[in-house]
């Protein structure tokens, strides 16, 4: 798990590289994360067990329709790792076996080392807890504001107000939306709903963090921005597992790229680009 | 949990949200209630009614004018040895009292120009069951026959049976009513349940993202429901009490009051309605929760 303190010295930062990165070109700004990328020290992660182990996981609808087939994959602590596919690849079935939404039917899924499959129901919501979500659509609820849409994700979990009240400036800071506590999903850019639903997920400073097209719906710029602030949580030592058609982003990052297609592992490249180089 | 107000909020917030459906559940509560309670307080005057006839049927042994004190105790002995009499159920009416009673049941007139007394002494038998009242007198009448010194023998007669008889009917008819009416209460919370969590799926959705438990989730749909519930009751006690203080001006009868057979009090009928709205919003709710909100 991870400590608070790992993610202080991420807060200047944060603060700092927003106001600043505004003002670059595009270009200036994938060249910063490329670069970021070269000399940013990497937080040490414990080479003991893995963040995710997938063994010949199959998964098929209704005995027909096949999500997933045969699938195995290991991905360790503080690893970046961009999943891409068409759709209907079985992007979103990899997802939602890891939040033990669907279960596999045949082969065995490890978060952190623990099995999904022997995972009680009742257990679930603790599972959830410790993996952070991104999605294309944001999923903000429209009748709350800045503040209370990531105050929820710790009202939910029984956290005592004054915990909250503490945390949830402070994460809100961190994603660079201090300034818009009050205001409602609907008064917020793409961007800065994007930004609210990251600082829900990362509320809690999840060991991992899973992201559904998070810049699907962003333009360009915007999606450079939420990268990077991806990226910074990335560096705090949080497993980031993204699915993705950002053909750009991908090959700019290159970091480690796991393709499907048709629910088959087809290439799993350790800086690979979007497709094969 | 620190802040159980945060479920309270939540419920009521979900309530307002779907006034509509929240109104057509919570009228169909009260019109549910109003009939319960008007069930209960028939029914419950009904079988004080019956109770009281009931203890009322007795089997009386007539004793021959010339029967010997041997003959007259020997039938008081059958009778007490008879397993459907009530232990210590059998009396020694004799003629004196008879004449005492009758005169106290019958205006004077009618017994004014009586100069001797008419009747006779009697056996007086109260019984374990009511409905064996013609087993048993068919009994007494074999055995008074050989004993000799009967003179007759008659049970609470036909009225009797037939009120017993229909006391069955009027129970399993009010039972199916109430039951009928309950079920309609439950399908229909259960449905109001449905739309809430229909109008809020998004926000279901995003609690089980952020690891809501099982029970977070559910509790508020549960709440909503036993408020509906509880809400359907509250006006179905008002409207009730208000149509019996009406009714009672213009239909004494309907004050459901006499000596010996009495309704439900109020006050306990009151609670007892609380409770029963509630247990259909709860039940309402979980029949719901169990098909659509499988987390």
């Amino acid at each position: 798990m991870l400590k608070r303190d790992d993610i202080e010295l991420e807060h200047a930062d944060a603060a700092n590289g927003n106001g600043a990165t505004h003002t670059l070109s595009r270009g200036e700004r994938l060249a910063l994360l490329a670069e970021e990328d070269e000399h940013a020290p990497r937080v040490k992660v414990a080479a003991g067990t893995p963040m995710i182990v997938l063994e010949r996981v199959t998964k098929v609808y209704d005995g027909r329709v096949v999500g997933l087939r045969d699938v195995s994959l290991r991905i360790d602590k503080g690893e970046w790792v961009f999943l891409v596919g068409q759709s209907g690849s079985g992007k979103s079935t990899f997802i939602r076996l890891l939040l033990k939404e669907l279960d596999p039917t045949e082969g065995s899924i490890l978060i952190g080392g623990r099995s999904l499959a022997t995972l009680k129901r009742s257990r679930v919501s603790q599972l959830r807890r410790n993996i952070g979500c991104v999605f294309q659509d944001f999923k903000l609820l429209p009748n709350r504001n800045t503040y209370q849409n990531v105050a929820y994700a710790l009202e939910v979990q029984g956290m005592p107000r004054h915990e909250i009240d503490e945390k949830v400036p402070e994460i809100l800071q961190l994603v660079g939306l201090a300034d818009k506590l009050d205001r409602f999903p609907h008064e917020l850019s793409g961007g800065e709903q994007q930004r609210v639903s990251i600082a829900r997920a990362f509320v809690n400073h999840p060991p991992l963090l899973i992201c559904d097209e998070p810049t699907g719906n962003l333009d360009p710029d915007t999606s450079v921005g939420i990268m990077q602030l991806l990226y910074r949580i990335n560096r705090t030592g949080t497993t980031v597992v993204m699915a993705t058609h950002d053909r750009e982003m991908v090959d700019r990052m290159r970091r480690r790229v796991v393709a499907l297609e048709r629910g088959r592992l087809v290439r799993d490249e350790r800086r690979g680009g979007y497709v094969v180089t | 949990m620190r802040r159980p107000g945060f479920f309270l909020v939540e419920a009521v917030r979900a309530l307002r949200n779907n006034l509509a459906t929240t109104v057509a559940a919570t009228v169909t509560v009260l019109i549910v209630l109003y009939f319960l309670g008007v069930f209960v307080l028939f029914g419950t005057y009904l079988y004080a009614k019956v109770d009281k006839e009931r203890s009322g049927v007795r089997v009386t042994v007539y004793l021959d004018k010339r029967a010997s004190p041997a003959q007259i105790s020997a039938i008081g002995a059958r009778l007490r040895q008879n397993p459907d009499v009530k232990p210590n159920g059998v009396k020694y009416v004799s003629k004196a009292e008879a004449w005492a009673q009758l005169k106290k049941r019958v205006p004077k007139s009618v017994w004014e120009s009586v100069l001797t007394n008419p009747l006779p002494a009697s056996w007086e038998a109260s019984l374990q069951n009511p409905g064996r009242a013609k087993d048993v007198a068919a009994t007494v009448r074999g055995m008074a026959g050989a004993e000799r010194g009967a003179n007759g023998v008659r049970y609470g007669g036909r009225d009797a049976d037939r009120l017993l008889r229909n006391a069955a009917v009027v129970e399993a008819v009010i039972g199916g009513l109430i039951l009928v009416l309950a079920i309609s209460a439950v399908a229909l919370i259960a449905n109001t349940i449905r739309l809430s969590i229909f109008a809020r799926r998004r926000e279901v959705e995003v609690m089980k993202l952020v690891g809501a438990s099982n029970w977070f989730v559910r509790l508020p749909f549960v709440l909503e429901g036993m408020l509906c519930g509880l809400g359907g009751a509250i006006l179905s006690i008002a409207l009730l009490g208000i149509s019996l203080v009406l009714l009672k001006d213009h239909l004494p009868a309907a004050s459901l009051n006499e000596s010996g057979a009495h309704a439900i009090a109020f006050w306990l009928l009151a609670p007892l309605l609380l409770l029963a709205g509630t247990l259909l919003g709860a039940i309402g709710s979980g029949v719901t929760m169990r098909r659509f909100l499988r987390v």
